[in-house]
């Protein structure tokens, strides 16, 4: 027997899945992470201006929801499902990922609204979706991201880690106005911080981007 | 400067106007839509770094939640029963005990025995409205237009009246001691006496100077 081959269960509903996850904490916990990666990647795509810590809790507490309302349809299981049933990281961006994805981004809007009275973003909105009824599964719920395709998102998945282990090279310096400025502090916030003009911000980041990307670039060659 | 802009644009800080010409800007110029771009992808990348942190408890977190959550999926949920399911919970509740079929046993055994032993004349005419075929309203049940009480017979005496009784005479008497006459006369002028009980019919055939007197079979009560 192939040890590599992922461990594939027939998945027919909600209940099914909660008893299979339970009684496999490794596949649930391969489903959970691998959503988790795929559905925070995603939200902080659209939504450059958020922290992550709101993107993570977003996701969490739209896998609680999942869990506790179990209201996913079982259509959505079958719809697309392999012979041998679903391995942990195909269902985390099956369709279930999909619905996930929806309540995460719903769970991201409200808490922008509850900390800011409005929704203000400046992500682009190719994937199309709409912002209310996030739990009307009676929609597809499908991922109709670049990440559906496999390929693609390996090749982009690939260029984000490269990338974050690139972040980590950066100077202390610079690592801590990017990290800043990525985690949603005002650059005149961050220039109050850190002691320093804004233009000297601006020129850091600037300076940052350029080599995380010859860093990024390196590692891929 | 255009990197400024960029840096501005996606921060947020960016006007209305300013922001608008910029988006413009970014349809024209695919380097600076590549740059905007970038940026995203290092927001990936600084996403991703602090999913790393508290993972464990998360992940911990996440398999307490599964575990009340089976629990509560393995749970049978409760059935929303029919009244024909309903009936059938009362008449053999689950689980049932042993003694349960014996129980039934008998019960159908006595129903069978008070069925027989009830008068088999079973025409109501008479019954009134609303009273169920057969009983009178009161539930005391009627056959032949006569009472039977709680489902037995009364007794009944075949006498022969003297011709000098009169009607009031015989209404008077019948009424005292609580007789009726439920046939009669017959080809020898004969009457059927019945009431509750048997004293009262003798007490009554001997007030009306009967000229004989004979027991006949019980029959049904009659009506008060």
């Amino acid at each position: 027997m192939n040890t590599l081959e992922p461990k594939r269960y027939v998945i027919t509903n909600v209940d099914a899945l909660l008893r299979i996850m339970h009684a496999d904490p490794r596949y649930a916990l391969e489903f959970r992470n691998k959503a988790e990666q795929h559905i925070t990647l995603k939200l902080r795509k659209k939504f450059f201006n958020t922290s992550p810590e709101g993107v993570v809790d977003a996701f969490n507490n739209a896998l609680m929801k999942f869990l506790q309302t179990r209201t996913f349809k079982d259509e959505g299981f079958q719809h697309g499902q392999p012979p041998g049933g679903w391995a942990a990281h195909e269902l985390a961006v099956s369709k279930l990922g999909g619905y996930l994805y929806r309540g995460s981004l719903h769970e991201l809007i409200q808490m922008h609204r509850r900390t800011r009275h409005e929704v203000n973003w400046n992500g682009p909105n190719a994937d199309g979706d709409a912002d209310d009824n996030v739990f009307d599964d009676a929609e597809d719920v499908g991922d109709p991201s670049p990440f559906a395709d496999p390929a693609h998102a390996y090749e982009h998945l690939s260029v984000v880690q490269r990338m974050r282990d690139c972040l980590n090279k950066l100077s202390d310096t610079l690592r801590a106005t990017m990290f800043l400025y990525l985690d949603e502090v005002p650059m005149e916030q961050i220039a109050k911080q850190q002691d320093l003009h804004v233009p000297t911000v601006k020129s850091r980041l600037h300076a940052a981007r350029k080599l995380v990307a010859d860093c990024t670039r390196k590692g891929m060659d | 400067m255009s990197e400024d802009r960029v840096l501005s644009y996606l921060s947020g800080e960016l006007d209305d106007d300013a922001r608008r010409a910029f988006e413009a800007d970014l349809a024209r110029d695919p380097a600076l839509q590549a740059e905007v771009d970038d940026w995203r992808t290092l927001a990936q990348a600084r996403q991703m770094a602090h999913n790393d942190i508290g993972q464990a408890e998360r992940d911990t977190g996440f398999l307490r939640a599964l575990a009340e959550q089976a629990r509560i999926a393995s749970t049978p949920k409760p059935e929303i029963k029919t009244t024909r399911a309903r009936l059938w919970q009362w008449l053999w509740p689950t689980p049932a005990s042993p003694l349960m079929p014996l129980g039934w046993a008998l019960a159908i055994a006595l129903s069978v025995v008070v069925v027989l032993q009830a008068p088999q004349d079973g025409k109501v005419p008479g019954a009134g409205s609303g009273a169920v075929p057969g009983t009178m309203s009161d539930g005391v049940p009627l056959s032949g237009g006569t009472l039977t009480r709680g489902g037995g017979a009364c007794p009944r005496l075949v006498v022969d009246l003297p011709d000098g009784v009169t009607a009031k005479q015989l209404r008077n008497t019948l009424s005292q001691y609580a007789v009726s006459v439920v046939a009669g006369p017959d080809e020898d002028g004969r009457f059927v006496l019945s009431a509750a009980r048997e004293p009262s019919l003798h007490d009554a055939a001997q007030a009306l100077g009967a000229r004989s007197v004979s027991v006949a079979p019980a029959g049904a009560c009659p009506k008060p």
